[in-house]
């Protein structure tokens, strides 16, 4: 590459998350002349640690049998759902070897080493990494249409035609580009999360794992108390990740500080045996927009096209927790039609459009119309709370040997139920609306 | 016009060690580098002197290709030239070694000023400044925390940290070796054009051919810290009273009261706390050294 | 050079005609090796002829077990200077049989030590905490490594090495009882050619303005507090508690403080005794210089701020607030305080009047 220094390029991507890597991937490959802007230290550094990663189909699109040179920690070939009461869990799990063949199903990623990864596969396609560099603000030509940042250094400017948000949630260009509004606080979810160590051989004993199969356990019920959220649990190759996501708004009227919720979380009766021995390493909390596609702004403008966790696309509604895979995609998509705008030489908004369209027609937006009412309904208090409390309790009617004759499950629930002062007709109606939410 | 060398360690940013407490097993993989403090600071104090002296900054790094990060950093903020000595040892060099590569490389040179970190804070052997000034004939000051040149007279009359506080003033004449400590300049940060040049740039390798003296002082063993039985303990006099019988009841060790939780109340009361921890703690009395 | 010899040498470095503090303790660590190996201690002081109380110096190095001293002396040499001491200790060590040198980690020391080894063209193992033997004919040198976070052990099998000795890592060794030492005095030839320092003052240390790194006590200022009317309010704190002034890097990068006052990963590292942060939330650049601190104080609005769970007293509040209280409060507090004192002065006064009379 001659080192002739300058500030024109044709596409400028801000953030190095999954999504700008993809996007930066994606457009230099295609011979776009691409810089990648990334205001950590290096990409992911500023990121929660661990995470499960679902969009491995589609990453294999971008880097076939990406799994063989990627930080990839584990491949999940067990998911459980625990429903959790204040002493008791009752738990779904699933379990299916299919998953432990490529492409595989999902990873258990370290953020930090995976980000790196992707924005180093961008770098080698050509894109231009510049770390420590914050975008600070959009910059307009005289017809108003985004030509470029400014980034927070002397001589920040940077020009290209086009350019993707992908600086992650709460995104400040959006939001210049007003694009976003403001978050209202009950749509916004705080995450918790931690890193444990935990040596290999007994993580692996302890969750059933051989090789390197894992283990993802998602959590919903008391442990979140009277907050509205989930917890969860991954497995690495010699560490844990676990955490929490709390809707903030439910956080602030209970008045519970997240981190007593994530000592809440460790000391259940079913989560701690499983820490035994283990010690933390990192801690990290970070905002999550959660609820879905009504949190989904525009997606473009004249020379501005906006992907991830920045446009929205963030999934985390209880027992879901996936971003990676759409972050991928939607960078990867903006890429395209970032390539195709540069070929037509037409960076207008109307033909930006194609963006949104695209994701219109991939799985991206599909998910999140589908799941559009998932949010309220995971973040209502009988799901929250009561239905854990329900299947504990029956469960615990169900195995408890008092010497009574054994009842038939039906009974169990309908007993519960009627303790529990729950009318058939709000039965009947939360399990059309968790259909609907989680179901189709 | 001066021309300046300044030699840039890579260290371990000292967040991201992590030592298991039993084994003493530092995890390398996790391990984040850094440019080393003081050093960064000697490279701003080198940028400075040429802004106002003009002339030229070399930095020099010895080790693997990761700390090539380190001297891009360095083009970034403006060095003229940067070089990459290779090491033909281990990847950790003892530091006489370390000092030999880099005097082979600086003595055809010959730069009227060497600048150093005082330490590095990974070894902080705080040898190779010495070594290296010894063996191109530089004058040299140490832990030096302020220094101004006089370029006509090829003088440079700086400060040196003694023990609590106090300041020695030196005069040195050119050429010299400072070794400074990480008050010495503040590090600028790097222009954007600045920062996109030195990604880009390809940074010189030479590889050393200073002969690697089979080190007669080996590594032989790293473990967590264990401290040894002290044998006497002598309270510190600097202390008030209070925390003096404390000490003497811990035998020295420090002490650390367990964590509190937040208190909440109104301004006065809030005061009136901190007013009793601080008395408490013997922080009211008047200290020994003052009526 | 002969073979290996048993004998340990030290520097022994003067404070106004008296060994330190750190050489004392040094000779402790030196004793012992030289009488696990059999061999002799050797002392050795660099001084100015005309200023030298030879036998005061004799008499209390005597009760540290040193077998032989060496004055090198030569006129020029009242105060340290890297290269003539370089020079003084060079011709001492050429003159006596030696197998380990011993320096102490002290400002001077640390500054000598590699470049007297360089000269004699030896390695030297600097800032140990312990040196033990190891066999009839290796020695063992314990260091610190990452802020003492690691240790690390090292064998030598040379002939000869040089090693400084970290003042604090053994505590004081007390005097024994008097054998008088060896007394020998070298007559030093300086080249003076070769001296290009010299040292042309001292300053002494100015509380209001002691380096952080170095405080006993630091109160520090974050964010949370206003400029310039918080500032003052710290300020005053500060000066109150006879404490220093530190920062986080966005009030230095403000330029309310200069830059010499940030604590973090990117400023300086501290180790105070106290520790108060007003305003401060605590992010981990930051207090990733504070490893070291002792006691934590925090004042902040929010009580989840990280730096509240690292205080040992951590207050909810507004410091805005708080501090003109305090300060108030602690000014009555002087104020009684004087009251009394001349209240008692003013009681016993009468009595030893009444006494008198
Ligand atoms: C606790 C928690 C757990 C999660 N677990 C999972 C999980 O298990 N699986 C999953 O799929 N998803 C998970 N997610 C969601 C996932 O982290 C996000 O959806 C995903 O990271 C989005 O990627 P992104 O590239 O859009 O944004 P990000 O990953 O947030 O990246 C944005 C990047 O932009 C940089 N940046 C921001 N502003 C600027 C600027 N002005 N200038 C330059 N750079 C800037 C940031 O430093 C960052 O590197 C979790 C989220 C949280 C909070
Ligand atoms: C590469 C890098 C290196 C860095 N290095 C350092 C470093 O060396 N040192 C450093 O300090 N930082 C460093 N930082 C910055 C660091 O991340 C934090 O941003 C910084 O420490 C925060 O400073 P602060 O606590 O003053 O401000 P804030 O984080 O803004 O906190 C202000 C606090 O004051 C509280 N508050 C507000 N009003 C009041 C009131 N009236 N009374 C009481 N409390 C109030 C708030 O609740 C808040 O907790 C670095 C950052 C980066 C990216
Ligand atoms: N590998 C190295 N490359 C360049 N300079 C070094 C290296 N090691 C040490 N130095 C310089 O010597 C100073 C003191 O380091 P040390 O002797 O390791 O405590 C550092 O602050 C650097 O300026």
């Amino acid at each position: 590459m001659p080192n002739e220094i300058t500030n024109r390029f044709d596409m400028i991507v801000v953030g190095a998350g999954p999504a700008g890597s993809a996007a930066a991937l994606v457009a230099a490959r295609a011979g776009l002349k691409v810089a990648l802007l990334e205001r950590g230290e290096f990409p992911g550094s500023k990121n929660c640690s661990g995470a499960a990663m679902y969009g491995t189909k589609l990453i294999n699109e971008l880097l076939p049998n990406f799994w063989e040179s990627a930080p990839v920690e584990r491949y999940v070939t067990r998911r459980v759902l625990s429903f959790v009461s204040d002493k008791a869990s009752f738990s779904v799990d699933y379990r299916n070897q299919d998953f432990a063949e490529p492409p595989y199903n999902a990873f258990t990623v370290l953020r930090p080493k995976f980000d790196r990864w992707l924005a180093g596969q961008a770098e080698q396609a050509g894109a231009l990494l510049l770390t420590e560099v914050v975008a600070d603000q959009l910059l307009r030509d005289q017809a108003g249409r985004v030509n470029g940042v400014k980034v927070r250094r002397e001589e920040g400017e940077l020009y290209a035609p086009v350019v993707i948000a992908a600086d992650g949630v709460n995104s400040f260009l959006a939001k210049q580009a007003g694009l976003q509004k403001p978050f209202k606080s009950e749509e916004m979810s705080l995450g918790v999360k931690e890193v444990v160590n935990l040596d290999r051989e007994t993580l692996e004993s302890r969750f059933g794992l051989t090789g390197n199969e894992g283990l993802v356990n998602e959590y919903v019920g008391a442990i979140t108390g009277e907050a509205c959220g989930g917890a969860f649990l991954y497995t690495n190759q010699d560490s844990l990740s676990l955490g929490l996501i709390v809707q903030i708004s439910s956080l602030v009227e209970n008045k519970i500080p997240a981190y007593d919720l994530l000592d809440r979380f460790k000391q259940h009766p079913s989560v701690a045996p499983l820490l035994k021995g283990s010690t933390r390493r990192e801690y990290s909390a970070h905002m999550i927009p959660e609820a879905g596609y009504k949190l989904v702004p525009k997606l473009y403008t004249d020379g501005l096209m906006v992907a991830g966790d920045a446009a929205g696309l963030c999934f985390a509604t209880g027992i879901y927790l996936e971003g990676i895979n759409y972050a991928i995609a939607s960078g990867a998509a903006a890429a395209r039609v970032a390539v195709q705008a540069k070929r037509a030489n037409n960076y207008s908004a109307a033909f930006l459009q194609q963006y949104e369209a695209e994701l219109q027609n991939s799985f991206v937006l599909k998910d999140f119309k589908r799941y559009k009412h998932a949010p309220e309904f995971v973040n209502s208090t009988r799901l929250q709370n009561f239905y854990p409390e329900l299947l504990c309790d029956g469960a615990q009617e169900l195995f408890t040997s008092n010497g009574q004759p054994k009842k038939k499950l039906a009974g169990i629930a309908w007993r519960q139920l009627r303790q529990k002062k729950v009318s058939p007709w709000q039965l009947a109606q939360d399990l059309w609306r968790g259909g609907r939410a989680l179901g189709w | 016009m001066i021309k300046i060398a300044v030699c840039l360690k890579q260290v371990p940013d000292p967040a991201s060690v992590e030592i298991d407490p039993l084994s003493g097993q530092l995890d390398h993989s996790r391990l984040a580098y850094i440019t080393n403090p003081a050093d960064s600071a000697g490279l701003a104090l080198a940028l400075e002197w040429r802004q106002l002296f003009g002339g030229e900054v070399l930095a020099l790094s010895c080790g693997p290709v990761r700390v090539e990060r380190t001297l891009r950093e360095a083009l970034s903020l403006g060095a003229d030239r940067v070089i990459r000595l290779e090491n033909n040892g281990g990847n950790e060099t003892s530091p006489d070694h370390t000092a030999r590569q880099l005097a082979e490389t600086l003595k055809s040179w010959s730069p009227d000023l060497v600048i150093c970190g005082n330490r590095s804070t990974d070894r902080a052997s705080a040898q190779v400044p010495g070594y290296l000034a010894e063996l191109l004939g530089l004058a040299q000051a140490t832990r030096v925390t302020a220094a101004r040149l006089d370029l006509e007279k090829r003088q440079i009359l700086a400060e040196r940290k003694l023990e609590k506080g106090r300041r020695e003033s030196l005069s040195l004449e050119l050429p010299a070796l400072l070794a400074v400590e990480t008050e010495i300049a503040r590090p600028g940060y790097a222009t954007l054009p600045g920062l996109m040049a030195a990604k880009q740039a390809t940074i010189p390798v030479e590889k050393s051919q200073a002969p690697a003296n089979p080190p007669t002082v080996r590594l032989v063993e790293m473990r967590p810290p264990r401290p040894r039985p002290r044998q006497i303990f002598v309270p510190d006099p600097d202390q008030p009273a209070a925390a003096r019988i404390q000490a003497i009841l811990n035998g020295g060790a420090a002490v650390r009261a367990k964590k509190s939780s937040p208190l909440e109340g109104s301004a006065e009361t809030q005061a009136e706390r901190l007013l009793e921890f601080l008395e408490n703690k013997g922080y009211l009395e008047p200290s020994s050294g003052q009526d | 050079m002969s073979g290996w010899s048993k004998d340990v040498a030290c520097w022994i470095e003067l404070e106004n005609g008296q060994p330190s503090r750190a050489s004392l303790e040094l000779l402790g660590e030196a004793a012992q090796v030289a009488q696990a190996q059999g061999g002799q201690l050797i002392g050795l002081v660099v001084a100015d002829p005309a200023d030298l109380p030879r036998q005061t110096l004799a008499e209390t190095l005597g009760r540290y077990e040193v077998d032989r001293l060496e004055y090198l002396t030569a006129s020029g040499l009242a105060i340290y200077s890297t290269e003539a001491y370089c020079q003084a200790l060079t011709q001492g060590l050429n003159q006596i049989e030696w197998g380990l040198l011993l320096l102490p980690a002290s400002p001077d020391g640390t500054d000598l030590s590699p470049r007297l080894a360089a000269r004699l063209g030896l390695e030297l193992v600097s800032g140990c905490i312990q040196i033990s033997l190891t066999g009839p004919d290796g020695l063992r040198f314990t260091r610190p490594l990452f802020d003492n976070r690691l240790h690390a052990v090292y064998e030598s099998r040379a002939n000869q090495v040089l090693a400084t000795f970290e003042p604090g890592a053994r505590g004081q060794s007390l005097p024994g009882r008097l054998r008088m030492p060896e007394l020998y005095e070298q007559k030093v030839t300086l080249d003076t050619s070769r001296i290009k320092s010299r040292s042309t003052g001292f300053i002494p240390p100015d509380p209001a303005r002691v380096d952080i790194v170095e405080a006993e006590r630091i109160v520090a200022v974050g964010l949370g507090l206003t400029y310039p009317a918080g500032l003052t309010l710290a300020q005053q704190l500060a000066s109150q508690l006879e404490a220093a002034i530190g920062a986080t890097r966005p009030v230095v990068d403000k330029g309310w403080l200069p830059f010499p006052r940030q604590i973090g990963t990117t400023g300086r590292s501290v180790t105070p005794r106290l520790y108060i942060a007003l305003g401060i939330s605590g992010a981990g650049q930051h207090t990733g210089g504070l490893k070291g601190a002792g006691t934590i104080i925090s004042i902040n609005k929010d009580r989840t701020a990280p730096m509240m769970a690292l205080a040992d007293l951590a207050l909810v509040g507004d410091a805005a607030e708080v501090l003109p209280l305090l300060l108030r409060k602690l000014a009555a507090r002087r104020k009684t305080r004087r009251v009394e004192a001349e209240a008692l002065e003013a009681q016993l006064e009468t009595s030893l009047v009444a006494g008198r009379g």
